[in-house]
């Protein structure tokens, strides 16, 4: 009977131990070394202050097809600012979309021959200081919600098959010295108009004919697209003013330089390692988010061996550390590894150890990731290991 | 010494009867739709409800499996290596990035195919995770220069 009560408390001891790793009785585990280290983790961040500038529930976002990480960082960043600040309620969010757009404006992508989500990246700062601050405002969730992204490709290419004909009937008609049929013209303005209204849903947008042929006109495919996410974003109580709000400063491992014949060169900045992490640390203790630019490849996969595809095999973890050898090559290094840029948002002793915690923008579930890193996964937010993190940041971008 | 055997005899078998991870379902906005999506632990992939029993046949299905396939195969890597993996899969499969928003704003990053069905795209991501031989790997690991 001894042995039966024996085996049960020990069963149940084992199947608490095998679901609880972490149960009660683990701080009298950790050595000094440890204790020291969580005495010195104090949990800092945006979600910390009281009021927040990001409310705990902030969305986990999905950039999808578009290769717009920078613009879904950026709009986290500034919204942290504008609750902060007090300018909207916690509950405001940006566009990111609108944001993203606005960013390839301002680059001046014409998107004539980039496909809709490849047109190109780029960093916090520069989204940002393109999409947000110098217009003013900020473009609200609301003006674009109704949108379906998939939708929003396809019926974008329907858009640019009718300019391309709209354009061809003028030039046929101006070729041959003789007037644009009517019909024909109607026939495409009107088609035009069918897919903004019905089927980009983007509500309440209109044009008449005279603005929608001037659309059709327009020298670039971008110029159709950039109209019709202005329009919509200057519906009514769809704009927030971004008056004051400060530039990013951006410290980074490497300094880029192009010479006068287009070739880059890139200096290291090794005095920067220690920099980066005191500017996250301080933007967390000031209650704001940090924006850091890193290789992605790491939070895909935590297998050395991996990883050794990446980095030399004497520091497989190190992105920071390969920077200090003779091997640095910034172009190379950057293609293998997956440049990526996502906020950082909060510290504290997690799990047994100092962990950061990354909003990624690659939706909220865990299932991209891999065992390991699952773990410290909740809801598509990652926990990252304090050197783990600073070890594959390239750059940090803070107000 | 037999107590000990009858432990872990006995910790093996509640750990198999341990009750396997509910599937959750998720009610998400797609546009203007409202669309069912299961969690299912079996698949351990996001999918539709029409999807999920065991005899459905639909194409986001299809695809997990097609996804599993592509694992076993060189890949190209992508010039956008921090795009979201799911989204770069999908293409690769024929399907259409779309995008389900749950009443918070969470987003979850979904691959519509012919039929309508949908799979989350970083469950295909996960299925299509790239899967190294072991013969390539001893081969890599020879070639590499010892540490320092």
């Amino acid at each position: 009977m001894q042995v039966i009560r024996l085996t049960s408390v020990l069963a149940l001891a084992l199947a608490m131990h095998a679901t609880c790793p972490l149960a009660l009785g683990d701080e009298e585990k950790l050595s000094e070394q440890d204790k020291a280290a969580k005495a010195a983790c104090t949990t800092i961040g945006a979600d910390v202050t009281s009021p927040p500038s990001l409310p705990a529930d902030y969305p986990v976002r999905s950039q999808g097809d578009f290769n717009a990480c920078q613009s879904y960082t950026a709009t986290l960043m500034a919204d942290s600012w504008l609750i902060k600040n007090k300018k909207v309620a916690a509950s405001y969010r940006t566009s990111p979309v609108a944001s993203y757009f606005r960013f390839l404006k301002g680059k001046g992508a014409t998107l004539d021959s980039e496909r809709l989500g490849d047109a190109f990246g780029g960093t916090p700062s520069s989204s940002l200081d393109v999409a947000i601050r110098p217009p003013g405002k900020a473009c609200s969730n609301e003006a674009l919600k109704d949108i379906d992204p998939e939708k929003f490709f396809d019926y974008s290419e329907q858009l640019r098959k009718c300019q391309v004909r709209y354009k061809a009937l003028l030039a046929d008609a101006s070729k041959n010295n003789k007037t644009v049929d009517d019909n024909a013209r109607a026939a495409l303005l009107n088609e035009a108009q069918c897919v903004i209204a019905n089927e980009l849903k983007v509500k309440g947008l209109a044009y008449d004919s005279l603005q929608l042929a001037k659309l059709l006109e327009s020298k670039h495919y971008g110029d159709i697209l950039y109209d019709i996410i202005d329009k919509a974003c200057a519906k009514p109580g769809m704009e927030v003013a971004t008056d004051g709000m400060p530039a990013l400063t951006e410290v980074s491992l490497y300094e880029q330089k192009k010479d006068a014949t287009g070739k880059f060169s890139y200096k290291l900045l090794p005095e920067n390692f220690s920099k980066i992490k005191k500017s996250v640390v301080d933007a967390l203790s000031a209650g704001n988010p940090a924006a850091m630019a890193y290789c992605s490849k790491y939070l895909k996969t935590t297998d050395p061996e991996d990883l050794e595809m990446i980095y030399p095999p004497e520091r497989p973890n190190a992105f920071a550390t390969y920077a200090t050898t003779s091997k640095f090559d910034v172009p190379k290094l950057t293609e293998k590894c997956g440049p990526h840029v996502s906020p950082v948002t909060r510290r504290e002793w997690h799990n047994g150890a100092c962990m950061y915690l990354v909003h990624n923008s690659w939706g909220m579930d865990c299932k991209v990731y891999d065992a390991s890193r699952k773990k410290n996964c909740d809801k598509g937010k990652l926990w990252v290991r304090e050197n783990e993190l600073f070890e594959n940041i390239i750059s940090v971008s803070t107000f | 010494m037999k107590a000990l055997h009858a432990t872990l005899a006995l910790a093996v078998i509640l750990a198999t009867l341990a009750p396997a991870r509910a599937d959750e379902r998720l009610v998400l906005a797609v546009g203007p739709r409202s669309v069912s999506l299961v969690d299912s632990d079996k698949l351990d992939a996001v999918l539709s409800e029409a999807c999920v029993p065991p005899e459905a046949h639909c194409q986001a299905r299809d695809a997990l499996a097609r996804a599993k396939l592509l694992a076993t195969q060189p890949r190209r890597p992508s010039p956008f290596a921090g795009a979201e993996n799911g989204a770069l899969v999908c293409r690769e499969l024929g399907g259409a990035v779309t995008m389900g928003r749950d009443p918070k704003g969470n987003e979850l990053g979904l691959c519509r195919f012919a039929d309508d069905s949908l799979v989350g795209s970083s469950s295909l991501a996960a299925a299509a995770r790239p899967h190294e031989p072991p013969a390539n790997r001893a081969l890599r690991k020879a070639k590499s220069p010892s540490p320092k």
